[in-house]
């Protein structure tokens, strides 16, 4: 894990130093070929449980597995940096450097054992995505979420500091693993404190104001890192914190989940329906289905883990096709407003059939990842007594059809212009991820096993 | 041989030729769809007649495997069962079925939907070989189901036309009305035997039946009811005539050789069964008669070609239900299958016909095409004398082997036979006049036009006209001395004494037969063949006005059925799916859509409205858990 952390810090600042010395063409190479390096470091290492810099992180199964995924799914974005080549090449030199960062930050956050090292993980991600959110520099909009990103951000890292020092306090010791019985209140304080935080930067209801806004004005690409890569990265995170402390939190912290779970299946399903732009309608997408991952974190067995990791890649291979391709249609027609995908199906059928899977898993339609995810999840709840909170999630599930439905229909509306393409290896790139959503959802096992 | 072999030989052929013409026949040459969908036929006609020499024993049983089972009671086999009853039924479906295919290769050459009409062909022929073939009830009503289908695809063939589109839709709901019937007597048959393999029930039947016993009367009924569906029998037949708007082929193959037998076949298969059931057998006879005159009496009226054969199809379909309601089941099959021969050649020649005139059907617009259609006339003749009982024609021994067996079981069936018998031969000679003799009544460049149909066309005429003539002599009557080889053949099958009446009866009843025939057909040929201007019937009167418009019965269905149920189901719709259920579905959607819009509101995009109001969520959660 660390040669992985290294490997990426040293690209990072290869790539860095290459931009200077304006050679163009390696640039990109230099970072996939560093990214496929950082992944078989990890996947070959063979003990699991190495705890590194004096108990700061630590490497075991589901932080590797998270940090497997959040690499797998960086490696997929990486090819679309090339979009960015006729911008100057010193910008792309210092995204592509960010970028890695970004996935240095993740790893860190999803290891992570102290809160030293959390809290430094968390920093290095957001610090790097306020920049890419900025990235289109003559661009209002993208200036406007950069600044709201950091505003929002800086506020989550003090709630954060707040929570730590509570539970500093109490403990007297930065390890996230507390050894002692049952927290104490001062203790339990901290925690909701903390996990208010994450809330923040995962997005959920009541927390979720910021994403729409920064999405929207976000440079697609970097939002659909925002969407897939930091979502799993906090989400993760946050998994990974309730899961070490889950014997010594009081009970009523499931309360907590459960108002937030409600909150964010229902009224952000609530928003989603009225939207008019499809990227703020993936937004609100990410936020829902967060929603759902989150009804992982009732209960912990050991299925819950391989549940939640599916709903990441199913989440994810959808996500990622789902911005591509308003990407995509955005450079064509100058918006990404639902009028500008009608007629997709006959301009650019091969975006529109990609889209539609994708919209389908998202939406939980059968033969997709995104219905075998939500079968699972749906399935642990039920196995755990939340029966109603299933029930409520049905529902909103139910509602969030309509959203992806509305767009699925203006693509194959009618009246269509001129046809346009896309370089095929972009689009075999998206055809790969919705193999993976098909193949997820037609043979479950086949990822399961992957998974564990 | 081995029977399985014939079994297979028989039964896939037509559905290999299905499944190539169905799914390739747009892409490949029209002869090559041609030889395919007559290879079919042809090889099953092959196993057929393998099976009739070298399958010995009484009957084969082929159970190919377990279909499914009826927990706790039947274990339902892909079985088949071939004996002497199938392998008659057999050379009817394949030897008609493959001259009709063969003349269908003329007939709908130029059709552009050619391949389609041929794959249809061959999926009823197979349907019909898995109704014939069934060991039991459920593959004879997979085969019967599937025949059903065919029917309404074949009816309804030229989609383009909405009223062909609603006879078919006709025929297939009011076939379905009998399929309900059949389906109950399935499921009172598996109740009370516990199988449903022909072998079992009759095993189960010798050892504990009871005559007259009301559950057996009740599935005999049942049956029956799915037998006036699909042998359109009163008060299910409306459906026949309306059929003939499919291509003429179809009329000769399936409304009037093969599939509306089947419900004859059905009965003749489970004469076991409606033998412990009297009370049945006489609702049959007495429907069987009922339909054959009121279908023999309404062709005395109509000027459509094809409809004229089809209530006269409908009419022998009466006699046959008879035949097996006097428990006379040999003569109806007997009649079956002379049937098939003389009223698929007059179908195949009323649409020669058709064809030479370029798609007219009425007969009133024809006259005097003896002269241009020679071999037509001449096989319509035949077919005419052949239907009509005209010693020695096929139908002559057939139907005066029905009528002597009704005879000798009730006088008063006889009665109503004989008179729908003077009928039949009043609209057949009436038809034949009409429409080769006399002058012709259309405009001198149509008559110009009318052609001889081609060889592939004739020739099945040909072949199965000389069935129509000596197809008889499989049954000769005891009086002449000849053997009835038919009979001893299917004995084997259907065990059933034969009936006795005295020689004085059956000379009388042929003698005056041949009278009555002669003086019809004197008196229709002045009527129709010699006068100058032929008068057709237009309904003054009361009695022919009903006539025309065959009794009202379709009128009396619409008033009685059709219009209240369109009623109630334009009501449910109406009130109740657009005012009550449409509303409660819309509640949730209007809430949904409503809070969401004032929702959007929450969403302004100031920053500093979306900071108090995070404070503000946390704020609030502290505190509950304070106070919680």
């Amino acid at each position: 894990m660390m040669l992985a952390l290294i490997i990426l810090t040293l690209a990072g600042l290869l790539i860095l130093f290459l931009g200077f010395s304006k050679i163009r063409n390696v640039l990109l190479p230099v970072a996939i070929v560093a990214l496929v390096a950082a992944i078989f470091s990890l996947t070959t290492q063979q003990t699991f449980w190495n705890q590194y810099l004096t108990d700061m992180v630590q490497i075991d199964g589901i932080s590797r597995k998270i940090s497997l995924i959040i690499m797998y799914t960086a490696l997929g974005l990486l090819p679309f940096f090339n979009l960015f080549k006729g911008r100057g090449q010193e910008e792309l030199s210092d995204f592509l450097g960010i970028y890695l960062f970004a996935i240095i930050g993740s790893i860190l956050m999803v290891s992570a054992l102290n809160y030293m090292s959390l809290f430094l993980g968390v920093e290095i991600l957001s610090i790097s995505m306020y920049v890419l959110a900025g990235a289109n520099r003559r661009s209002v909009h993208s200036n406007e979420a950069s600044l709201k990103y950091f505003i929002t951000g800086s506020f989550t890292s003090a709630i954060m500091l707040f929570g730590i020092a509570w539970i500093y306090v109490e403990s007297a010791s930065l390890s996230m693993v507390q050894l002692s019985g049952a927290a104490t209140n001062m203790m339990s304080f901290g925690f909701l404190f903390l996990f208010t935080a994450f809330a923040l930067k995962v997005a959920l209801v009541p927390f979720h104001f910021w994403a729409p806004d920064v999405y929207q004005g976000t440079p697609t690409l970097f939002t659909a890192s925002m969407a897939t890569l930091v979502k799993i990265a906090a989400i993760g995170a946050f998994y990974r914190l309730v899961q070490l402390n889950y014997a010594v939190l009081p009970d009523w912290i499931n309360w907590y989940f459960v108002l937030l779970i409600l909150a964010t299946l229902i009224l952000g399903n609530i928003q989603a329906v009225s939207q008019n732009s499809v990227k703020r309608l993936f937004a609100y997408s990410g936020i829902v289905q967060s929603g759902f991952i989150l009804m992982g974190f009732l209960y912990q067995s050991e299925f819950v883990d391989w549940t939640m990791l599916f709903y990441f890649i199913a989440y994810a291979s959808a996500s990622l096709v789902g911005f591509i391709v308003i990407h995509f249609v955005e450079t064509q027609s100058g918006s990404d407003n639902l009028d500008s995908f009608v007629g997709l199906s006959k301009s650019n059928p091969g975006l529109a059939l990609v889209l539609t899977i994708s919209l389908i898993s998202l939406a939980g339609g059968p033969l997709t990842a995104g219905f075998m995810a939500k079968i699972f999840m749906l399935s642990q709840s039920i196995q755990n007594n939340f029966t109603a909170l299933a029930l409520v999630a049905v529902i909103s599930a139910v509602i969030s059809m309509y959203y992806y439905y509305k767009v699925i229909n203006a693509i194959y509306s009618k009246s269509a212009d001129a046809s346009w393409s896309v370089p095929f290896y972009y689009k075999g790139l998206l055809y790969v991820f919705t193999v993976i959503t098909l193949i997820a959802g037609l043979v479950p096992s086949f990822l399961i096993g992957l998974i564990k | 041989m081995d029977a399985t072999l014939i079994l297979h030989l028989i039964l896939w052929p037509p559905l290999i030729g299905f499944l190539i013409n169905g799914l390739f026949g747009n892409s490949i040459p029209k002869w090559a769809v041609s030889i395919i969908a007559c290879l079919g036929p042809l090889t099953s006609f092959t196993g057929t007649v393998l099976a009739y020499k070298f399958l010995s024993g009484p009957a084969h049983d082929i159970p190919l495997y377990t279909w499914f089972i009826v927990e706790g009671s039947a274990k339902i086999n892909f079985g088949f069962y071939i004996d002497h009853l199938a392998i008659i039924m057999l050379f009817v479906v394949t030897g008609v079925g493959s001259l009709i295919h063969a003349y269908s290769t003329g007939y709908m050459h130029d059709d552009k939907g050619y391949s389609r009409f041929m794959a249809y062909m061959n999926l009823f022929l197979f349907s019909m070989l898995l109704l014939v073939l069934g060991s039991n009830l459920v593959v004879l009503f997979a085969g019967w189901e599937g025949v059903g289908l065919c029917s309404f695809l074949l009816i309804g063939f030229w989609f383009e036309n909405k009223e062909y589109n609603k006879a078919a839709a006709k025929a297939f709901i009011m076939n379905r009305i009998g399929d309900l019937g059949f389906l109950v007597a399935i499921f009172l048959i598996i109740n009370k035997f516990g199988g449903i393999e022909f072998t079992s029930i009759h095993e189960t039947l010798m050892e504990e039946g009871q005559l007259n016993d009301p559950q057996i009367a009740l599935i005999c009924l049942m049956l029956f009811l799915g037998v006036c569906g699909k042998s359109a029998q009163i008060p299910l037949f409306t459906w026949l005539p309306d059929a003939m708007a499919g291509p003429t082929p179809v009329s000769a193959l399936i409304h009037a050789a093969t599939m509306v037998t089947a419900g004859i076949y059905l009965i003749a298969r489970m004469y076991f069964l409606f033998d412990y059931s009297p009370l049945s057998l006489n609702v049959i006879a007495i429907t069987g008669c009922i339909t054959a005159l009121i279908a023999a009496t309404i062709a005395l009226k109509q000027n459509d070609i094809k409809k004229i054969l089809a209530y006269s199809t409908v009419s022998q379909l009466g006699y046959m239900a008879v035949a097996l309601g006097v428990g006379s089941y040999i003569s109806a099959v007997f009649h079956l299958m002379t049937h098939a021969f003389f009223k698929a050649l007059l179908f195949l020649g009323a649409g020669s016909v058709i064809h030479g005139l370029h798609g007219e059907q009425d007969i009133s617009k024809m006259g005097g095409l003896k002269s241009k259609m020679k071999w037509t006339y001449a096989v319509m003749l035949i077919g005419t004398l052949a239907i009509v009982g005209c010693p020695p024609f096929a139908g002559f021994f057939s139907k005066d082997e029905i009528l002597a067996s009704v005879y000798s079981k009730n006088f008063w069936y006889f009665l109503v036979l004989a008179f729908a018998s003077v009928f039949t031969a009043w609209y057949m000679f009436r038809l034949l006049f009409a429409t080769f003799h006399g002058q012709f009544r259309g405009s001198e460049v149509k008559f110009e036009k009318v052609h001889e149909s081609s060889y592939s066309m004739v020739i099945p005429l040909i072949v199965l006209a000389l069935f129509s003539m000596f197809g008889g002599f499989a049954g000769l009557p005891e009086l002449t001395g000849g053997e009835h080889n038919l009979y001893k053949f299917l004995v084997q099958t259907i065990a059933q004494t034969r009936f006795k009446v005295s020689h004085l009866f059956e000379y009388s009843l042929w003698g005056i037969t041949i009278v009555a025939l002669i003086s019809i057909a004197y008196l229709t040929y002045r009527k129709y063949a010699t006068s100058s201007k032929v008068v057709f019937e237009s309904g003054n009167s009361l009695v022919s006005k009903i006539i025309l418009n065959k009794f009202y019965l379709d009128e009396l269905y619409l008033i009685l059925f059709v219009n209240p149920l369109k009623k109630t189901g334009s009501w449910i719709i109406n009130q109740f799916e657009y005012g009550v259920i449409d509303r409660l579905i819309r509640i949730p959607d209007t809430l949904i859509e409503s809070s969401s819009i004032a929702l959007k509101n929450l969403q302004s995009g100031k920053l500093s409205w979306y900071l108090l109001s995070t404070a503000v969520s946390i704020l609030l959660i502290v505190l509950v858990f304070i106070y919680r």
